[in-house]
This record gives structure tokens, sequence and C-alpha cells, in this order.
């Protein structure tokens, strides 16, 4: 158990260094010299070499990502070269916007998907199975921000039951915060779930097939109660993998989302540096995303242990 | 052959079973068992003996069609929903499947799985059903019933698994207990094992059976009667002794004589079904 617990550290870290290492050259190929970009067109050579000696984007490559790791290490992320202020300082107000709209998105995708899921395994022969196979296709089709500008549209300038954007933290008023977040966290959920929902079903099915439900049938659980009861935890096996790999998904789609809905999240952030060639503050928000998606992967690996008991008696051994 | 009569435990009339636009599987089946009673099942694979069986326990996929009659103490099975029919499973009649190695959640413990039988349909206080699936797994033979309710079932061997299943099936002292080829996936020196357990508590619980083999030396261990199928229909029943000794149609005299080697002279070819079949079918 402690040695697969290692190896699965080292696999972490070492994606964690690749990952780093990628970030770096991709931002640093990017076209366009930051130093022209902020002194714009009149700039002279010597003002341009200048800026790239102040902003060190003359130096050495290896230099440059060798500072830049060792830098993060200690908990520094750079300074924005436009704002001039700390990227943990442009982060840490938004970390939490950005949180609460994936872990909801992922929330209620999964608190959709697995009734459905389970509807369209068990009734897969007649109509509700197939609207639900169908409807979760349709859902798949459709693009997050145009799933958002519907709902804003429906929700929030016609029927105004909720905020159509904006955002309100937390520790200001809860109940305004939670209002302002439904329909990102809605628009998320839903379109992933239509995802997940496939998932949910082959899994079922296979569950279906297995000798342990029609055990589980004779004594005395109906159909249904016999899949959530014995179902779920042995589909789990393969729908946290999914779950897993469908994060950084969702991440992309909270990023799209922030910005239909005008919310001061990572996402917005992230755009806005890009827009600007702000590379320090990019690199910065690609590294937390990656290593939050690098995280839940591993903690998916090691739940593995904790969903199926073959998989402790393996490691005992 | 007619059928004996009536007014028994479970009673079967005019079963058939077809899967889909397929011809059916099972003809105008009639099966009579009385309480206590056991009824052996023998034929072939593909003769219908499980589908048999999974029609009475109303555990059939959805594309099957029943039609004709199953009462289990008078109670018509054929047409309830599945809610109507689980509050039957594993209370008056329960199950016991072929294969001991899939057929138990790798996720959940034993002791759990049979817990959840007893909760089902008896107590639902945890301490209560606690005692009752210890004194069950002792009574399917094991000297340890704790440490095996505390084991998972990949921590177990088959015939261990198949007694934790047949303690799973009999722990509501079920009227009816089906059983699928219960030793045929096991070791032969573990069938006996598994067998003579059997055999012991469905006297205890003073259960009727419906034994489902191809082996006609297990079924007259077990069975006081027996019905021999061949594709979906009874082709022959009586006494497993009658039945053993005077088979009158020729695939049961075939199964008969595959059963009996030890009459063979030495030296013979091996008897097969279809010499004695060919040409009655």
């Amino acid at each position: 158990m402690f040695r697969q617990l290692l190896g699965r550290l080292g696999i972490f870290l070492l994606s964690l260094v690749a990952a780093s290492f990628a970030i770096f050259v991709i931002t640093q190929a990017l076209p366009g010299d930051v130093a022209a970009v902020i002194l714009g067109h009149g700039a002279t050579p010597e003002q341009l070499a200048a800026k790239r000696a102040e902003l060190g984007t003359d130096r050495p490559f290896l230099v440059q990502y060798l500072e830049w790791v060792t830098a993060m290490l200690g908990g520094d992320f750079g300074r924005s070269w436009f704002s001039h202020l700390p990227v943990t300082t442009l982060m840490a107000p938004r970390l939490g916007v950005t949180g609460s709209l994936v872990s909801g998105g992922l929330l209620l995708a999964v608190l959709i998907a697995l009734p459905l899921g389970a509807v369209a395994a068990l009734r897969r022969r007649q109509w509700p199975g197939l609207l639900t196979s169908a409807t979760a296709q349709v859902g798949m089709a459709i693009p997050a921000f145009w799933a958002g500008i519907i709902l804003v549209f429906v929700f929030g300038v016609l029927l105004r039951w909720l905020p159509p954007n904006g955002y309100v933290p937390l520790g200001r008023d809860p109940g305004r915060w939670a209002s302002h977040l439904v329909l990102p966290v809605v628009t998320l959920g839903v379109i992933q779930a239509a995802v997940l929902v496939r998932y949910v079903r082959s899994a079922f099915l296979e569950v279906l097939a297995e000798d342990y439900y029609r055990t589980a049938r004779s004594i005395g659980w109906t159909k249904w109660r016999a899949l959530s009861r014995h179902g779920i935890r042995n589909a789990s096996l393969s729908l946290v993998t999914v779950l897993g790999l469908q994060l950084a998904s969702v991440i992309v789609g909270a990023i799209v989302i922030e910005r239909v809905f005008v919310l001061p999240g990572l996402g917005s952030l992230l755009l806005d540096a890009v827009a600007t060639n702000d590379l320090v503050v990019v690199r910065g928000i690609t590294m937390v995303l990656v290593f939050a998606v690098l995280l839940i992967n591993a903690a998916v690996d090691i739940s593995y242990v904790l969903i199926d008991p073959r998989l402790r008696a393996r490691e005992a051994s | 052959m007619s059928a004996p009569a009536s007014n028994g435990l479970l009673q079967v009339r005019d079963l058939t079973v077809a899967f889909g636009r397929h011809a059916p599987v099972v003809r105008g089946l009639d099966l009579d068992v009385a309480p206590g009673q056991r009824l052996g099942i023998i034929g072939e694979s593909g003769s219908g003996k499980t589908v048999t069986a999974l029609a009475i326990m109303g555990l059939l996929p959805d594309n099957a069609r029943v039609t004709g009659s199953i009462r289990l103490d008078g109670q018509e099975l054929v047409g309830l929903s599945d809610r109507q029919l689980s509050r039957v499973r594993g209370d008056t009649m329960s199950m016991i499947f072929q294969e001991p190695m899939t057929a138990l959640d790798p996720t959940m413990t034993a002791g759990r799985q049979v817990a959840e039988a007893f909760r089902l349909h008896r107590d639902r206080d945890a301490g209560r059903a606690r005692s009752a699936v210890l004194e069950m797994l002792g009574a399917v033979g094991f000297d340890d019933p704790a440490r095996i309710a505390d084991s998972y079932p990949h921590q177990l061997s088959g015939g261990q698994r198949q007694r934790v299943v047949t303690a799973m099936a009999l722990v509501n002292r079920p009227e009816l207990v089906i059983c699928d080829e219960p030793t045929t996936a096991l070791d032969v020196t573990v069938q006996a094992t598994v067998l003579r357990v059997l055999d012991e508590v469905l006297d205890a619980v003073g259960a009727g059976c419906l034994f489902i083999s191809h082996d006609l030396a297990v079924v007259s261990q077990l069975c006081s009667d027996v019905v021999v199928m061949l594709d979906g229909e009874a082709v022959e029943r009586g006494t497993a002794d009658r039945v053993f000794n005077e088979p009158q149609h020729p695939y049961a005299a075939g199964l008969v004589a595959t059963a009996r080697l030890d009459l063979l002279e030495p030296g013979t070819r091996l008897p097969t079904v279809a010499d004695h079949v060919r040409g009655a079918r």
C-alpha cells in the first residue's frame, strides 16, 4: 500500500515537471515580443533591449525556466508585466470563484447523470431509456457558451428569476453569492452530465449483466434498488476514472462560462492575460490549473483502493 | 405422464417461454412440488432447465415472453410486477446459482450480503441480522462464521462462496429453494461437501426444492422425484428410483446409461446419449 502510494506520488511529480516544461516552452514560443507590445510602435531598438533586460526575456531559455520553477516552489509566481502586481495576488480572490464553479458543475453533473444513466440502462428498450440516451446525445453537441447564453436569456432576462451575470463574494452575502452561481453551475453541470450519462449507462449495463446483480434481485431487491445498492459502487470504479479525465474539460468549460457570465474567476484572468501577452500571468494560471487536474487524477487512482477491496488485498500481499 | 395432484407448494401449468420473436425454449411445461418435496430437473444444456428456474423466480430478461401459470402457495406469479415479485423473492422462494465465483458482490463482505436478505424480509435491526447471519453461516458448515462474515468474496474459495450463497438463499427459511446446478462449477471433492450441506440445511429448514442438474448421480442423491427435460419439454417424470432403474423415454435411458458406467463390460465403447436417442427424436 505504502509503496504504491509512493509510486503514484512519483508519477504525479514527474507529470508536474513535464507539464511545467511544456507550459514554459509553449508560452515562450508564442509569437510577439512583449517588450514591443509594452512600449508600442515608436520604441527604439535601445529601449526595446532595455525593456527585455528588465523583463528577463533576453536570457537563455533554460535559465529563465529554472528561475521560474524555483521561484514557484517558494510560492512566488512572478509579477504581471503590465499591472506589476504579484500573480498570486491576482489569482487569490479568483481561485474561489473558479473552484466553486468547477466543483459545483461536477457535483451537479454526477447528480444528474447517475439517475438518468440508470434510466437509460434499465429502460434501454423502452421510450424513457431511448429518450434519455437521445437527449444526452443532443446535450453533448451543444456548446457550453451557447447553452449559457440561452439560460441567461430565459432565466435572467425574460423571467428575471436569477441575476444574468456578475458575482458577489461569499463573505459579503451568501444568498446573493449562490444566486449568481446558479446559472453558471447549471450550464456547466448539464453539459457535462450529457457526456457523463453515456458512461454511467454503459457502466450500469455491465452491472446488469453481472451474476451478483441477479443474486441481489433473487434475495428480494427490485431492479432499481439492486442497481443502486450493488451497482453504483461497482460502476464507480470506471466512473471515477472518467470523472478524473473529465475534470480537464470541465475546467476548459469553466473558462468559457466565466466569460459568458462575467465571473471574476481564473478563466477570465487567463483570457485577459492571453489577450495582452502577459506571459507571466498565463504561465502561473495554467500551472495552477494543471496542478489541480494532476492532483485530482492522483486522488482518483488512490480512491480505487478504497472502492475495491480486491486491490487492497493485492497490495497487502 | 399425467401431472401429479395439485394443492402443492409450487404448481406450474403449461409454462411456455420465448425470447423475442424466436421459437419458445420452454413449451407447455407442468411441474409440481409439494411442501418439503425435492424435485430434480435433468436435461442437457439448452433443454430449458435454467430458463424454467428463472421464469419461476421472475428473473428473466425483459424480452422474455412467459405464458401459462406459476403458482406458489396458491399465488399466481405470472404477470406480477417486479416490485410485487421482489416481496416473494428471497422470502418464500430463493435461488442458488451455478457460478459461485461471480454470484457475490466483490465490493461487499459476505456477511453483509447474507444480512441484506434477512433485513429485507425479516428484521431491519442490524444486530439481530448479524446473529441470524452467523447462525446460518454455522448451519452451512463454517466453523468460524464471524471470520467468514467479515471476509470479502475474493478471500473465499469457490466452495466457501457457494456455501455463503446457500446461506443467503436459506437465511429466511424459504418454502421453496431453486438450485441451478449449484455444484457444477466446483471441484469434485468440494461438490460432495456442498451437496451434503445443502441436503442438511434443506432438511433443517423443511424447504421444498427444485434441483436443476445435468448430472443424474447428483440428482438421485438429493431428490425423491425427477423430471427429464428435452428441447423445452418434459419427456419423462417419476420417482428418482423408477427413472433411474426403468427409464421409459429413449433420452432418459441414454442419460442413465451414461451415468452408469460401472455396469459396462471393460473394453466396450462408452455409450452416448445419442446412441439411445437416434431415431427417437
